[in-house]
């Protein structure tokens, strides 16, 4: 029983993928080129084969492997940088995003379908641009939308294997260029796709041969597309879509309200196809196969070669791979009769994913998925293990005496571990008998069933807290969501998921032979998935679900690393805690028991200071900040007052301007899982910035560009009072903002022409609208105007005010000049008056508007208007984030490029 | 005798999935008439006189092909802006990408 210490010898494994880690970290941050690395990797392998003492060998074996690191990482990045690469012909302006090309490849793994057409993935090898054919690779990731016009004719078959040629616009430029939101090339980097384009029409696919392909690989494709369908069909659309994404990896079917109550939880990844799904049904499998052969080889065989084929049926991800290379190590340390360290385990799996594909470092993914096993291996398993001998504990030669931990937690794990039975029978087989004193809590008076349920309830939580715990870090830096509720719901949906997947499995099953019988399964599966949503519904409606938070940047930011140092050292100290070592009195205050408090001390005080982040907003500069947010074809802009309030007007919206095809719905409120303006980029720049209140929100009017988003600000952040031109109830986006604000209790304010007050330290003077009744429109010409007024410097926000509301406000002798104009409708040429202009002139005109307006914003006539008055005219989508900033006397310019 | 059903189970599957093949629904191709207009060589004014084409998109089509070069296929000008399939659908017949 006594706890060995850990060595390089007990998992190797792991210690070598720290070092090939380290090796990929440094070979990010460095440009060696691959030769120099490479020498010096094989020349410290050959000294640590050399030197054959245990010191020198262990350390030259590291550092080979810290070079051999930065060699994987150079190799990788020369991969991905050669010159056909259609990742490199974009990147490097050859060819720009949007741009109609010709391109031909071969279509690679299984099509995903959605509401309104398939996802493809091809291997793109031929383009056509401008009447020219080049050769290229890399792999492209194509929407074809399902043919609008009925014709069965125009409907193409999108199969693994297809060689197809596709004319479109491919897309690889960033868009919504802000500090803190995630850039488009690097999504698609992670993902492994050079660019992406949706099709106008599948009538623009040529389907043009049939390339070879692995049969038996196809059949499974179809087979999953099949079972796509059947569940779409036969379920409710929520519980289909939570079925196709957490048995079939298809997420595509989620409605948004269903998927949010998983975010809020904290247990989306149980939609993800990962580790906890390979887990169970390689688990299951192992059971099932163990039934009928006790060979472990053929075990191996047919539990990998089923979990493999479900991996590749299921899209083969990123995630549900590593789940499976992580599976069938173990298997196979199984079938060699080696019942090897779990965490050994772990870093073999990091070994071949890191050698496969070194960027899965920076893959979040792959650091949520490492960090939780590691948290449930090495933390979890082992104080279950250690709770579970103080329970069980008789006297063993190992371990003759009664455990010496605390009474309290001794019997607590007699509760959950001590069988009377058991012991009684193990007296029969000796020859001995022996009273042993076990004073479980509640007395002994749990029944077999019900300690049963409570152990599981009670390890679950564990092992649950365990891991929310551990991940904490990378929640708030990735999410920025912290979820205490998740402990519970991840047991709660966990069970419920498996429940409704066995339902709807059963009811494919017996689809083959009886509808009715099939019917009642589905049936099931539905009500099951009303039931799986209740707890997270009632989380969330109360608010207790989880919170969002904001993360540290820059130096700070080394709190999350710093996190992990007690993490690790408590982990360490249960790793050696043995509850059975004779200990004196005099022993149990020694300094181990002081540093043990002082690191769960630290992880208690680093808790809060990650999840109540008391010092991430920015402290108040005494100067005004406006900063124009880059949100594509809409507008927000964020104003910090000298005194440090915020105010945030507008908030952006709509995505699907970019879209050619909208998310059709099919039936009452189901709303596709897409992402929102409001939630990726606004809140993603105020997290960013540090803040998780707004002490003002302004909707300049009701059109879903600028008002939409501010329902995932009022969703994320405190807000302290919002402000409106005017309150149409009858307009649905406006209806909506107000629903929440009022759920929410928030205080509304109606300001309208003639409106002077004081915001931390400024003037802010409104302009525009008029006053009207309470229900009067909220369009354009309504658009809220301020003026703000910091020392000598002005500020004028425009929201979509055309020129009648310019007119009427220069007839008004409204005061319109400023330093700094937001060109009114994103430089619609509605807009902007020569009347106007020169009534503004200001020295700066920022336009809020994408890269690529599918209204073609800004006019060139609007433009030119406000160069010729001597104007300095930035947009958006050029310039990315553009913020201004005075003491009221200097005016200071920035933008965001990355 | 518990041990011999699985691997013949799992070589029938593999079997059975190795002998099926699978096969394409074909597009159905529209033979054009007699008097079809090239659009990669056509003029405005002999676009424009297509069912359903204004001047407008008459123009774009030209302008389209003198920037991106001509058209691979007759279907490759819905990648102009308002070129819808239902629009396209009307046209078909009448144009030809030589």
């Amino acid at each position: 029983m006594t706890a060995r210490r850990p060595s390089i010898q007990r998992y190797p494994a792991l210690y070598l993928a720290t070092a090939l880690a380290i090796g990929i970290l440094v070979g990010s941050c460095t440009n060696v080129g691959v030769w120099p690395p490479l020498f010096a990797s094989m020349a410290t392998a050959v000294l640590a084969l050399v030197l054959r003492s245990q010191l020198s060998g262990t350390v030259f074996i590291c550092f080979a492997f810290i070079a051999a690191g930065v060699v994987l990482n150079d190799a990788e990045r020369m991969r991905a940088s050669a010159p056909d690469r259609l990742r490199v012909i974009y990147d490097t302006g050859v060819i720009s995003s949007w741009t109609p090309v010709g391109i031909e490849g071969v279509v690679q793994g299984a099509p995903e379908a959605s509401l309104n057409g398939e996802f493809v993935n091809i291997s793109g090898d031929k383009l056509w641009h401008r009447g020219g054919e080049q050769r290229v690779s890399g792999t492209v990731r194509i929407f074809v939308p399902t043919s609008r016009s009925g014709d069965v004719g125009n409907e193409i078959s999108l199969a693994y294997g297809a060689r197809i040629r596709v004319t479109c616009a491919l897309e690889r430029e960033d868009e919504f260029l802000n500090p803190g939101v995630q850039l488009r090339r690097d999504i698609l980097d992670r993902m492994g796709v050079d660019a992406t384009c949706t099709v106008k029409s599948p009538m623009l696919v040529e389907h043009i041969a049939d390339e070879s392909v692995f049969l038996p690989l196809a059949r499974v494709y179809a087979q999953r597309a099949k079972l796509v369908e059947d569940l779409h069909e036969h379920l409710s659309p929520r519980a289909a879509g939570v079925m196709i994404a957490s048995l079939l990896g298809n997420k595509y079917y989620l409605d948004k309200d269903t998927a949010d109550l998983f975010r809020e939880g904290g247990t989306f990844h149980i939609l993800v196809i990962s580790g906890l799904h390979i887990t169970f049904i390689g688990g299951l499998l192992l059971l099932l196969v163990r039934r009928m052969t006790r060979n472990r080889w053929l075990e191996f065989a047919v539990t990998a070669g089923v979990l493999w084929a479900y991996t590749l049926a299921v899209g083969a991800d990123t995630p549900v791979v590593r789940a499976t290379v992580m599976f069938t190590i173990l298997l196979l340390g199984h079938a060699v009769y080696r019942q090897g360290q779990l965490l050994n385990s772990l870093g073999v799996c990091a070994l071949v994913l890191l050698v496969w594909r070194p960027s899965e470092l920076f893959d979040p993914s792959f650091q949520l998925t490492f960090v939780s096993v590691g948290a449930i291996v090495g933390c979890a398993y082992p104080l279950i293990e250690k709770l579970r001998n103080i329970g069980a504990w008789t006297p063993t030669p190992d371990a003759p005496f009664p455990p010496t931990a605390p009474p309290w937690l001794v019997s607590f794990s007699e509760m959950l571990y001590w069988n009377d039975h058991s012991w009684a029978y193990e007296q029969k087989r000796n020859v001995w008998t022996g009273n042993i004193h076990k004073a479980p809590l509640l007395g002994g008076r749990l029944r077999e069933w019900s300690r049963d349920i409570i152990r599981y309830l009670i390890e679950g939580i564990i092992v649950s807290a365990i891991v929310q715990i551990w991940m904490l870090p990378l929640s708030v830096w990735y999410f920025h969501r912290v979820s205490f509720a998740g402990v519970l719901l991840n047991l709660w949906v966990g069970v419920w998921v498996a429940v409704e997947s066995f339902a709807a499995v059963m009811g494919i099953l017996l689809g083959n032979f009886s509808d009715l019988l099939s019917a009642g399964f589905y049936a099931i599966a539905d009500a099951m998935n009303w039931v799986l949503l209740l707890l997270p519904r009632l989380f969330s409606d109360n608010g207790w679900a989880s919170f969002r938070s904001p993360a540290y940047h820059g130096a700070a930011a080394f709190v999350y690393l710093a996190y992990f140092v007690p993490l690790l050292v408590l982990a360490w100290v249960i790793a050696r805690w043995d509850p059975f070592k004779v200990i004196s009195a005099r022993d149990a205050s020694t300094r181990h028991r002081r540093i043990e408090l002082a690191c769960a001390a630290a992880v208690c005080v680093l808790i809060v200071i990650i999840a109540a982040h008391p010092l991430s907003a920015p402290s108040a500069d005494g100067r005004l900040h406006v900063d124009f947010l880059d949100v594509g074809q809409g507008d927000s802009a964020l104003l910090t007052f000298p005194n440090g309030e915020t105010l945030l007007v507008d908030g952006g919206g709509r995505q699907e301007y970019n879209r050619d095809v909208n998310g059709d719905s099919e039936g009452g409120n189901f709303r596709p899982d897409t992402r929102t303006i409001g939630e990726s980029v606004v809140s993603e720049v105020l997290w960013f910035k540090g803040y998780s209140r707004v002490d003002h929100i302004l909707a300049t009017h009701a059109d879903a560009d600028h008002i939409q988003g501010l329902n995932d600000v009022a969703k994320n952040f405190t807000i302290g009072n919002v402000m409106f031109g005017r309150t149409p109830l009858s307009n649905g986006n406006f209806a909506q903002l107000n629903a929440l604000l009022d759920g929410r209790h928030i205080p509304v304010m109606t300001i309208t022409r003639g409106d002077t007050f004081q915001l931390g330290g400024a003037t802010v003077e409104v302009l525009n609208p008029s006053p009207a009744a309470p229900d009067a429109p909220s369009d354009n010409d309504h658009s809220v105007v301020l003026r703000i007024t910091y020392g000598t410097r002005t500020f004028l926000m425009t929201g979509d005010i055309e020129h009648s509301a310019e007119a009427d406000m220069i007839v008004n002798n409204e005061p319109l000049a400023a330093d700094i104009v937001k060109v009114p409708h994103h430089g619609s040429r509605t807009s902007s008056t020569a009347e106007f202009v020169s009534a503004a002139h200001p020295q700066f005109a920022v336009i809020s508007v994408g890269g690529r307006s599918p209204f073609g914003h800004p006019h060139p006539d609007v433009v030119e208007r406000w160069r010729d008055a001597g104007v300095r005219v930035l947009t958006t989508g050029e310039n990315g984030m553009i913020s201004a900033s005075t003491d009221g006397s200097d005016l200071q310019m920035s933008r965001y490029l990355p | 005798m518990r041990h011999i059903p699985l691997p013949i189970i799992v070589f029938a599957l593999l079997l059975a999935a190795c002998s099926a093949r699978r096969d394409y629904t074909s597009r159905v191709s529209i033979d054009p008439p007699a008097a079809v207009v090239d659009i990669n060589t056509a003029s405005a004014a002999q676009l424009e006189a297509l069912p359903h084409v204004g001047q407008k998109t008459a123009e774009a089509i030209v302008a389209f092909r003198d920037q991106n070069g001509p058209f691979r296929r007759p279907e490759d000008v819905m990648l102009i802006r308002g070129m819808s399939e239902q629009r396209f659908a009307e046209i078909r017949p009448f144009i030809t990408a030589k």
